[in-house]
């Protein structure tokens, strides 16, 4: 249960830091905690293991990145990403396929799913 | 950066079998991600709960790649990197001369193309320097399969003033097939002198010898040098009489093989 459960986590996380992209430019570690937050912990990752995602999205061409320098108040340079208008349209998609996906579960396991 | 940062990173990226751009990419992200978590907090902290680098690393690497083929296309390319660092040498020398290194030897063979080597004393593949050493050797002094410079000796030796070699170009050339201003060789062709088995050139001495003034003994139909039966001071006599002010240690390069 164990592996399907972290398949499936997997297999969703794209769909998610899109969404969460969608809202406005993000960087790393905030996207991380705020999918944390957000999901009560049930996407609650290793820190910095979504990095791979970010890149294979940023390859895609479905988010890009820009860096903010430091500055007095923040001594920390930032990675940001948003969303680029591909990476909406996938959203769009992605979202009636899970929808379509939702439902045909919901069919089948019915109340269970509950 | 954080020493500790740069440490721990370092450590994850070790285990990471990924192409560079996307280690480089990792690592930076990586930091900058520690360091954004650490504001106001403990790196070692942040480092604890990051979990030990192997572990790290398997995460990274199970994110990076979605499927098994992906998996094995990384293994056999870090696979054939490995065999080419193992191929691979280069040593520079720390003193310099002239902004070069006073030796330079690079060997190897991969996707960073052919070892190149420059320096002063330059050893390689290719090489470039003032004595030069290497299968395409360019230089001052040159020694290599294929060789061009001051003085070159090799397979393929062309030069400004002596070239040695199987075919040899150069002002002076020694070889099989040896062409210049003064030639030595199995067959020497030559604008000025050539001595050799044939020999081709303004004034040339050979077992067959085709010249203004020449020494041939072919009439046998022999082409060796041995057969050219001529005494050094007929050969000296021929040189001054088609060059009369011919400096005297040049007559006497080509005198030397006689008695």
């Amino acid at each position: 249960m164990e592996e399907i459960n972290r398949q499936l986590k997997k297999g969703m996380i794209d769909i998610l830091l899109l969404k969460l992209l969608e809202q406005g430019p993000m960087y790393g570690y905030q996207l991380i905690t705020t999918l944390d937050k957000k999901s009560g912990g049930v996407f609650a990752s290793r820190e910095g293991t979504l990095y791979p995602v970010l890149y294979r999205l940023e390859d895609g061409g479905f988010i890009k990145s820009f860096w903010e320098k430091s500055s007095d108040k923040r001594a920390v340079p930032r990675k940001y990403y948003e969303i680029t208008d591909g990476g909406k349209q996938k959203l769009f998609n992605s979202t009636e396929d899970l929808k379509r996906l939702f439902k045909a579960i919901q069919l089948i396991l019915g109340d269970d799913l509950l | 950066m954080n020493h500790e940062i740069n440490e721990y990173v370092g450590r994850v990226m070790s285990y990471i079998t990924a192409d560079e751009s996307i280690k480089s990419r990792l690592a930076e992200d990586l930091s900058a991600h520690i360091l954004e978590a650490s504001q106001g907090g403990d790196v070692e902290e942040i480092i604890r709960r990051m979990g030990n680098p192997q572990e790290m690393a398997q995460d990274l690497m199970d994110s990076l790649y979605q499927d098994k083929q992906d998996v094995l296309k990384a293994l056999i390319k870090a696979k054939a990197e490995a065999r080419y660092a193992a191929s691979y040498y280069e040593y520079k020398s720390k003193r310099q001369l002239f902004g070069l290194p006073l030796v330079h030897i690079k060997f190897g063979f991969g996707k960073k193309g052919v070892g190149v080597a420059k320096g002063i004393i330059a050893i390689g593949n290719i090489s470039v320097g003032a004595i030069s050493i290497g299968g395409l050797a360019v230089g001052g002094l040159c020694f290599g399969g294929l060789c061009a410079g001051l003085l070159s000796f090799g397979g393929l030796a062309l030069a400004l003033l002596l070239a040695v070699g199987g075919v040899s170009v150069g002002a002076f050339s020694v070889g099989g097939l040896a062409v210049g201003l003064f030639s030595f060789g199995g067959c020497a062709i030559a604008s000025h002198i050539a001595l050799g088995g044939y020999a081709g050139a303004h004034v040339a001495i050979g077992g067959q010898a085709n010249g203004a003034y020449a020494i041939s003994t072919d009439s046998s139909g022999g082409s060796t040098l041995q057969t050219a039966a001529a005494t050094a001071a007929q050969v000296k006599a021929l040189i001054l009489k088609g060059y009369p002010d011919m400096p005297g240690w040049i007559v006497n390069l080509f005198t030397m093989f006689f008695k």
